[in-house]
């Protein structure tokens, strides 16, 4: 794919994101141990080595990605229209939904990377550390950090749209979050209006891992689809008709 | 261009809500479980067939069974309740009235009595009093529970069964129980040995409290929560006549020896608002007064 090779040359140029990886990476290995002296201090088991990269995975989900996501994208869009850089890849030979597409693509391998890294760190800590690691909990957790990755992405595509409106990162930053933020409190509030909200499904892989195939895992697997494709697509509009 | 987008936009829109509409549409589940809650609070009289069960690797080592007849109103109630642990039965009759409690074992022909004072009786209604809540309170308790139950709310099934009854079913496995589940479990298992001491030599009359106490397996390890069932059966009336809770614990003993631990809880509700509270009658019996818990009894 035309200049995905650079999107991510220039991701993993930042220094930013270095250091992010290493955060992700070393955050369930220092987490672990420290659980486990206390579970041994206090005499309780709240995690073992089944649940405890789960543990890590809906902490994950519902808090730091969404955040990181926010950052990535809104270097991606609108901190690269501020430092005028944008303007140097619209040059180039390339259709504006192919610079779109590899952006987006991009995101989702930085997505998905920030998921494994945070995966293998919390196996090794549940295998090391923590009693009752089996085979079984690590497929669980491994297709449980993947299929993590879709309702994140969600997230992801409409944080993209949003940073289409603004000109400055910090900016785009600022309001990425607050839009996550006030997500999160209308899920407690109004569950009623939640499920219209791409951040209901922060458990999505619960369901599929629970209950299988349902109805209600099929609608929520079709809205989170749809409402990926939705924002993808206004998202482009705006790309595609936005003056540099 | 434009049209294009425009339909991919519409399309999809369409797709997204589809999918939540029929997502919420087999979630019709909690809903039914909350009338049904309301409505059962509001029954007078009622009679409960009640039984809690707990097995060891299959072994069932524990066994209350109890039948109760409970008149809402002037606060009066009987219950026959029997004990069965490790192939010993113990059985146990209450009854009560608005101001006094009858007790009966098996273990002896006496007849317990309990008079309650005037002063506690009005303690004890007016606290009755403060659990009626005032809508507004009952609307932010509903509140509070949605919020608290928001994970669980679509995942509760519901099954037509026989007799116009439903059948709501939650399954949790074992990443679904709340951290904190798991940490209060295997707390109170771990640290068993250290309660049992201090209750062990209480009695009330003939009646041992260890008799009546099961004697769980020490764990030590690897304890966990494994699944939780909870069932409900809802009535053509919307009133919640069944209730089953059942509780999967594993883990290891201090030899290694695998423990599966499950516990039962059921009950079955019946002849709602219109059970017959039969008393009593103690003329001809051996009565013992009992005065309070800590003075014992007295002849």
């Amino acid at each position: 794919m035309p200049n995905l090779q650079n999107e991510w040359n220039k991701l993993l140029r930042k220094k930013s994101s270095i250091v992010l990886f290493c955060l992700s990476a070393l955050f369930p290995l220092l987490v672990g141990p420290a659980i486990q002296m206390m579970q041994n201090k206090f005499g309780f088991t709240a995690f073992d080595g089944e649940s405890f990269p789960l543990v890590i995975l809906s902490l994950a989900v519902s808090f730091y990605l969404p955040l990181l996501l926010a950052l990535c994208v809104s270097d991606m869009f609108a901190g690269e229209q501020e430092q005028k850089t944008l303007s140097f890849l619209l040059v180039r030979p390339l259709s504006r939904f192919k610079l779109f597409t590899s952006k987006i693509v991009c995101t989702g391998i930085y997505l998905l990377t920030l998921l494994m890294l945070v995966c293998l760190s919390s196996l090794i800590t549940g295998a090391i550390w923590l009693e009752n690691f089996t085979f079984s909990g690590l497929l669980i957790s491994l297709s449980a950090f993947l299929l993590s990755w879709f309702p994140l992405m969600a997230i992801g595509i409409l944080l993209v749209f949003l940073a289409l409106w603004f000109g400055s990162s910090s900016k785009a930053l600022t309001f990425s979050i607050l839009l996550y933020l006030v997500m999160v409190v209308l899920t407690y509030l109004f569950p009623g209006i939640a499920q219209w909200l791409p951040a209901y499904d922060n458990d999505w892989y619960q369901r599929w891992i629970n209950s299988g195939f349902t109805m209600v895992t099929m609608g929520r697997t079709i809205y989170l689809v749809s409402f990926s494709a939705l924002f993808f697509t206004v998202g482009y509009y705006k790309f595609s008709r936005k003056e540099f | 261009m434009n049209k294009k987008v425009l339909a991919v936009a519409g399309i999809s829109g369409l797709l997204m809500v589809g999918g939540v509409l029929s997502a919420s549409a087999s979630t019709s589940g909690y809903d039914l479980f909350k009338t049904a809650v309301k409505k059962t609070h509001t029954i007078n009289s009622f009679t409960a067939h009640t039984s809690a069960s707990l097995s060891d690797n299959g072994k069932e080592m524990y066994l209350v069974d109890s039948l109760n007849t409970a008149n809402l109103k002037d606060e009066s109630g009987n219950s026959n309740v029997s004990v069965t642990n490790g192939g010993t039965t113990t059985k146990v009759d209450y009854f009560s009235k608005a101001n006094q409690t009858v007790v009966k074992s098996s273990k002896d022909d006496k007849y317990y009595v309990k008079e309650e004072s005037e002063h506690k009786k009005e303690f004890k209604h007016k606290e009755h009093k403060d659990e009626n809540l005032s809508p507004k309170m009952q609307k932010d308790v509903e509140a509070i529970f949605d919020a608290l139950t928001k994970n669980y709310q679509d995942k509760i099934t519901a099954k037509d069964i026989a007799n116009g009854n439903t059948e709501l079913q939650l399954d949790l496995s074992k990443n679904q129980i709340p951290t904190v589940g798991q940490a209060v479990v295997s707390f109170f298992l771990k640290n068993i040995d250290q309660r049992k001491n201090h209750m062990e030599k209480a009695e009330f009359g003939s009646l041992q409290f260890a008799d009546l106490k099961p004697q769980l397996p020490q764990l030590t390890n690897n304890i966990n929560v494994s699944r939780v069932v909870l069932k409900g059966v809802v009535d053509k009336n919307e009133y919640l006549v069944g209730q089953e809770a059942t509780i999967y614990v594993s883990g290891e003993d201090v030899n290694g020896t695998h423990h599966d631990l499950v516990l039962k809880l059921a009950n079955k509700f019946d002849q709602l608002n219109n059970s017959k509270v039969t008393n009593v009658d103690l003329t001809g019996k051996k009565v013992v007064k009992v005065q309070d818990k800590h003075t014992g009894h007295e002849d």
